[in-house]
């Protein structure tokens, strides 16, 4: 049985770094929050979006894979089912923003809302929104943790037969994560401008979700491709999948983007236009133009060429600029709900990523070096593996 | 292990077939003597779309009027049915091209078919907006070139003119796409023939292909880069379509779910269609041993996902309508459930959704008749799907004094009844004299998932 002995200091060396950087961070937020709650209520959301992002796309990636099983999944399939298994943990994480949550979002306030705000308040309401978000993970946690724990009987026994049970467990759990996510995403993000909506906002962030994790695993890929257990079977092949993968959700994270502010825009109705006019008519519009280029533009460029997608040294570079571009990205949805005008920065929407990162990446490779970095007995693994050769 | 192994890696092509069957069983069907069940079904198809042919030209003599629509509702019939092939067209290039990238083998006994069922949807779909236009003879005013008109140039801010440059490039991909997919096996046929007439055709299509190395690795370079160009041309074209509406501030129609939600709608009605035909092709050509259960299981599971994908999109404009709180937004969905027009939705939620459910069972993805019966319900759910988009957005909008209502007059009927025969018309003619599947690519493939005996590796 492989076990990752010849990994654990490294591991272990890693989390001791992670959870410094977590407490420093933690330490930061509670000198911030002292300062300014508001600042301190903002940056925490931000920074607990993008690492749920990156958890939740994990989880897509762990249903997607044993749906599909390419052999690109089994090399990551570790990485997100310990991405994944975080999400209990997230869930603790959340109580921070349900502590701020008059603070962040509108309709919690009954007072002085526009009239439209109130038609909402049979959905947008504290103790409805409480019972989504124990729903949400609740059913997130027992996908993650069931895949994943029958991953590892299967290690143990080898067993066929666990195989097609992910599989058929993973159909209708596809079709749970698109609908809670897509209402999680109007719950914790679109809810921040009640009075706006759109239906193709879900879809956005589950692809940004997914291509966050992505480029997470192509990291991964990066620092554990070269040792053992992973160098013994990764092939330019397995990398190259990966690349054409990163591209795909490149392309559709602009394609989405795209499409929903073409059609807002070509509508111009003022029910729904001040979303992008709050972020693009304003001093917001530099995040605009960043994103054009730096999310989309030149990554797509870049993994045009073959020969980038299949060297794991240039393609983590890229993945590294995703991202960044993805923090980017987030900001630019996330901030201007409080700053309609002009651009904001304070210094805890860095501390507030670097605290939930440090606890977030302690907790992962906590799962990670717990089970073997690969699903070896997975039959498929090896059939996989054969088509390589 | 081997019970494993031969539980993932199927056999493409059954009963052991050798390299020269492969050949002689696709090639067989078209040196034969046209048959009786041919001759009959080719002339029904011709006779419907002599129909309407007949309903087209009584039409553009006589105006736009003898069609039900009106000046509430300008989009009708025509464009329902222009969207309803667009979206058939689909399947094709997803199955040639996007399966190709992702190096899905199995794709190589349909692909063939399914390209060729996407050229004539698409020129299907294309006549539609060019008739939807009352003056035909003017369509190439769509075409922006420097002009003596005025000069007088297109709308390069309208989605409908984007259709048009999608839809013919999606076109002139799709046709150099299938017939460079063909030249091998025109090659094969050419040196099979007996004819000199079908020798010197074949001949001359096959543009001298000679078999050697280089010709295939000159084809299969082609081959690859045709199958990336097509790959995001086929998400424009629907993506253009949904724009149509969606750009507009019709309730129902502006909506920014629309662009994946109608790429996955239209994947997801081609690939019925490749089923229906699929179906029938194999019985009647026994080509079973080519499109196996394994084959028409995969189209399930594709039907599933993209009928997944349309459900999911329903019922987030259904939960967007409501969180909107916006009322003319809410009334175009209570509207669509429970207006005059009601039947039709329930119709598509119906055929859409809810038959589409069965797919989750292996037992029922293997059963062809069951698979081809459903195939056909999503065929009729998915016009139905374009119809109730267009209809109960159109009759009822923003000005209660406005409100219409729409009936489909005969000529309307006979139209939409005429492009079906022009489909089977021509696929008819493909099944007579093409190889119905690529020759040169199964043999690719024939060794998958066998031993070196020809058994189950």
């Amino acid at each position: 049985m492989n076990t990752n002995e010849e990994l654990l200091p490294q591991f272990n060396l890693f989390r001791q770094r992670a959870m410094m950087v977590g407490v420093v961070g933690v330490a930061a937020l509670a000198a911030g929050a002292l300062m300014s709650e508001a600042d301190f209520f903002q940056s925490y959301l931000y920074g607990y979006l993008f690492w749920m992002g990156l958890t939740l796309g994990c989880l897509g990636i762990l249903i997607l894979h044993h749906l599909v099983s390419g052999s690109w999944g089994h090399v990551v399939q570790r990485y997100v089912e310990s991405g994944a298994r975080t999400l209990p943990y997230m869930a603790l994480l959340f109580i921070p923003i349900i502590i701020g949550m008059n603070q962040l979002y509108p309709w919690t306030n009954h007072e002085g809302l526009e009239h439209v705000v109130e038609k909402k308040l049979g959905y947008l309401n504290v103790p409805f929104f409480l019972v989504r978000q124990v729903i949400y993970f609740g059913f997130w946690s027992l996908v993650a943790y069931w895949l994943s724990k029958n991953s590892r009987l299967q290690d143990q026994s080898g067993d066929v037969h666990l195989t097609r049970k992910m599989k058929i467990f993973s159909g209708p759990s596809m079709v749970f994560f698109v609908i809670t996510v897509t209402l999680a995403s109007v719950d914790w993000m679109m809810s921040l401008e009640p009075e706006w909506y759109s239906t193709m906002y879900g879809v956005g962030r589950i692809v940004g979700a997914v291509l966050t994790a992505l480029a997470f695993c192509i990291v991964l890929v990066r620092w554990l491709g070269d040792k053992k257990p992973l160098a013994d079977i990764l092939t330019t092949r397995h990398i190259h999948h990966l690349g054409n993968l990163l591209m795909a959700f490149t392309v559709l994270w602009a394609y989405i983007a795209f499409s929903e502010f073409l059609i807002i825009w070509s509508g111009n109705l003022p029910e729904d236009n001040m979303w992008h006019i709050r972020r693009m008519n304003s001093e917001w519009s530099v995040f605009a133009v960043v994103l054009i280029v730096g999310h989309f533009a030149v990554p797509f460029a870049l993994l045009l060429s073959r020969g980038l997608k299949r060297h794991i040294e240039p393609l983590s570079r890229i993945a590294v600029g995703v991202l960044v571009m993805r923090l980017v990205d987030l900001y630019w949805l996330v901030y201007p709900a409080f700053n309609n005008h002009e651009l904001h920065f304070h210094w805890l929407s860095l501390a507030a990523p670097a605290a939930i990162g440090g606890i977030w990446l302690w907790l992962f490779i906590g799962q990670l070096k717990s089970q073997p970095l690969l699903p070896l007995n997975d039959p498929r693994f090896h059939n996989g593996m054969a088509e390589q050769h | 292990m081997a019970e494993v192994l031969s539980l993932l890696r199927k056999p493409l092509v059954l009963d052991n077939k050798s390299y020269a069957d492969v050949t002689h069983d696709i090639a067989k069907p078209l040196e034969r003597k046209t048959s009786t069940a041919w001759w009959a079904a080719f002339i029904i198809s011709v006779g419907v779309l002599l129909i309407g042919i007949a309903a087209v030209v009584y039409q553009i003599v006589t105006g736009v009027g003898v069609w039900g629509l009106n000046n509430t509702v300008g989009w009708a019939f025509d464009i329902t049915n222009f969207v309803f092939w667009i979206g058939i067209g689909h399947a094709g290039t997803l199955i040639s091209a996007i399966l190709f990238l992702f190096r899905q083998k199995w794709r190589t006994s349909v692909n063939r078919s399914a390209e060729a069922m996407t050229i004539f949807a698409v020129m299907c779909a294309g006549i539609f907006p060019i008739i939807h236009t009352g003056r035909p003879w003017f369509a190439f005013w769509l075409v922006p070139y420097p002009n003596f008109r005025g000069p007088l140039w297109v709308n390069f801010r309208s989605p409908l003119e984007w259709d048009m440059f999608a839809i013919s490039c999606y076109f002139t991909i799709s046709l150099v796409f299938w017939y460079v997919g063909l030249i091998p096996d025109l090659a094969t046929l050419r040196d099979r023939t007996t004819s000199t007439i079908k020798q010197k055709l074949y001949g001359f299509f096959s543009l001298g292909w000679n078999g050697s190395n280089r010709t295939w690795h000159r084809y299969e370079k082609v081959y690859l880069l045709l199958a990336g160009l097509a790959t995001p041309l086929v998400v424009s074209v629907h993506t253009i379509v949904s724009w149509d509406f969606a750009t507009s501030v019709i309730p129902g129609w502006h909506t920014t779910i629309l662009p994946p939600y109608f790429v996955a709608g239209a994947v997801f009605s081609g690939f019925a269609m490749v089923l229906t035909l699929m179906l029938i092709v194999r019985k009647v050509m026994s080509l079973e041993a080519y499109i196996t259960t394994h084959h028409i299981e995969n189209m399930c599971k594709v039907i599933l996902a993209t009928g997944g994908i349309v459900g999911l999109a329903y019922a987030t404009e259904l939960f967007v309508a409501y969180y909107s709180a916006n009322g003319y937004e809410q009334f175009a969905f209570i509207n669509r459930a429970l207006g005059p027009y009601g039947w039709t939705y329930w119709m598509m939620v119906g055929c859409n959704i809810l038959a589409t459910q069965f797919f989750w069972f292996k037992k029922l993805r293997t059963n062809v008749i069951w698979v081809f019966i459903i195939s056909v319900i999503i065929n009729v759910g998915m016009w139905f799907e374009r119809f109730v988009i267009i209809m109960t957005s159109l009759t009822r909008d923003y000005l209660p004094a406005s409100w219409a209502s729409f009936t489909p007059t005969i000529i309307d009927l006979a139209t939409l009844a005429g492009s079906f025969g022009l489909f089977f018309t021509l696929f008819l003619l493909f099944a007579r004299f093409l190889p119905m599947v690529a020759i040169g690519e199964v043999k690719g493939v024939l060794n998958y998932g066998r031993n070196g005996k020809g058994g189950h590796a």
